[in-house]
């Protein structure tokens, strides 16, 4: 069985039940501020759901790019945060199975819509995965060495850790965001913590990578694709803490 | 988790979401350290899941609530008489109810089945005038071709939940030009509403612009409108 396969609802998945505690939550909020972080929440697991049936319904019904499954997920979580927000929608009064289904409707309404709309247009469909490139590192596409380099995922994310703690907590979490993620500088620029314009970004990620280059290359390591098992670690590395 | 077991969306989703036990979240990250194409779209579902967070809708600050709080009790009392009169004038619009009775549902779903009890029940909330319960059993819910009318009903029930865009969108998405009489003038008609009701004042003068010149269910109505549009732009 391939990964991608693996898109069928699990019945032991945990994020329905989550979203269906922190409706309940909400009802009893007793801050803005608390309600605030509650919806918050909700508005992240409402996106990666209503992504995972767009992706599914754009895989039966003729694939959309990635930008194009991100923006139908982030227009109806909006939708949804918005009637949650009016009381007009709670996910707590529905069972995982319906919340499940009716994620799956909307995220088949937005991809049928957006198809609508694109109906005569000739795109060129996106992978979803873009894989980690030197570009991220400020390189030039093409530079890319294998990732059968020989350097282990674990020894690279630990040197890569070691060398990110000594950027500034901003611009370490700017640079997790570009390198990891590949994010935008407009979005990065958003974020609370970076708080910037995008050319601010864009200037301290260019004294990061000087920075990151130099520190990796002082411990045998050659700043390019990040190899497999890397991103895992780094992940598992730094999830439990504020960034990434 | 074995190692030919790849772990589902769901499972990567509850991962990136810090939602698993700690003995599960360990064995899913080692499986993905070892499969790349596994690893990579965690890493997908990492980065959607940032973006997210770098989008989600700003929670107005309470200084700036307060600030509108006090904008808005000083100019209460202007925009009280003239929402009165616009209410007034638009609660026309809104007020229509589509005609639909259970039979319809009933004949065109031919044999019943479970799925075709929440149409029926849909309405008879709306034939109820409860419009908020036809929009929460149908919202998001497919309905097929062989329903349409069940459509123009829910574009209407939107309309009177005040879920303009809603009702917009529904009627956008059935062709109201392809409809038989008499249900275009009144899918017509409750799009009328439903633009007016955005806020899209030339749009909907055009539709009611349309109903008024011909003879019709909506010929007068639409005359009104048009009247009361008039005057509220004077």
């Amino acid at each position: 069985m391939s990964p991608a396969d693996r898109t069928d609802d699990d019945a032991s998945a945990l994020w329905p039940d989550r979203v269906r505690a922190l409706g309940e939550k909400l009802r009893s909020a007793p801050t803005r501020v608390e309600a605030s972080g509650i919806v918050s929440e909700i508005w992240v697991l409402l996106n990666l759901a209503l992504q995972k049936y767009a992706r599914r319904h754009a895989h039966l019904s003729g694939q959309l790019s990635a930008d194009d499954i991100s923006e139908i997920a982030s227009e109806k979580a909006a939708d949804l945060v918005r009637r949650l927000d009016s009381k007009d929608w709670d996910p707590a009064g529905l069972s995982s199975a319906q919340l499940c289904a009716l994620l799956s409707t909307i995220a088949r309404n937005g991809v049928v819509d957006l198809r609508r709309v694109r109906r005569r247009e000739v795109s060129t469909p996106e992978g979803f995965d873009v894989p980690l490139s030197s570009r991220a590192w400020g390189g030039r596409a093409g530079d890319e060495e294998s990732p059968e380099s020989g350097v282990d995922g674990a020894s690279y994310a630990r040197a890569i850790a070691e060398c990110a703690a000594g950027l500034s907590a901003r611009a370490r979490r700017a640079w997790y965001l570009r390198v990891l993620y590949e994010i935008g500088s407009a979005e990065i620029a958003r974020d609370p913590a970076v708080a910037t314009t995008p050319a601010g970004v864009d200037a301290m990620l260019a004294r990061c990578r000087e920075q990151m280059r130099v520190c990796l290359a002082g411990k045998g390591f050659p700043a390019g694709p990040l190899p497999p098992g890397t991103f895992v670690r780094l992940w598992e590395m730094t999830s439990r803490k504020v960034e990434p | 988790m074995t190692e030919t077991r790849h772990p589902g969306d769901d499972r990567l989703i509850d991962l990136a979401a810090s939602l698993l036990p700690a003995p599960a979240a360990s064995e899913t990250l080692r499986h993905l350290a070892s499969c790349a194409a596994c690893e990579e779209r965690f890493r997908s579902i990492g980065r959607e899941a940032e973006r997210a967070r770098l989008r989600r809708p700003a929670a107005p600050a309470a200084s700036r609530v307060r600030f509108v709080a006090i904008a808005a009790s000083l100019l209460v009392v202007a925009v009280t008489v003239g929402l009165f009169a616009l209410r007034a004038a638009r609660r026309h619009d809104v007020e229509y109810w589509f005609p639909v009775d259970r039979e319809t549902v009933l004949v065109r779903a031919g044999a019943p089945d479970p799925g075709s009890a929440v149409f029926q029940d849909a309405v008879d909330a709306y034939r109820r005038h409860d419009a908020a319960r036809a929009v929460a059993l149908l919202h998001g819910r497919e309905i097929p071709e062989s329903l349409d009318p069940l459509k123009i009903m829910l574009a209407s029930a939107y309309v009177h939940t005040r879920e303009f865009a809603q009702a917009e969108s529904m009627l956008e998405d059935l062709r109201i030009d392809t409809l038989p009489q008499p249900d275009r003038d009144r899918a017509s008609w409750i799009l009328y509403a439903a633009l007016a009701g955005n806020g899209k004042a030339a749009e909907a003068r055009a539709v009611a612009a349309s109903l008024a010149a011909r003879p019709g269910e909506f010929e007068e109505p639409a005359r009104r409108a048009l009247a009361r549009s008039g005057k509220s732009d004077q």
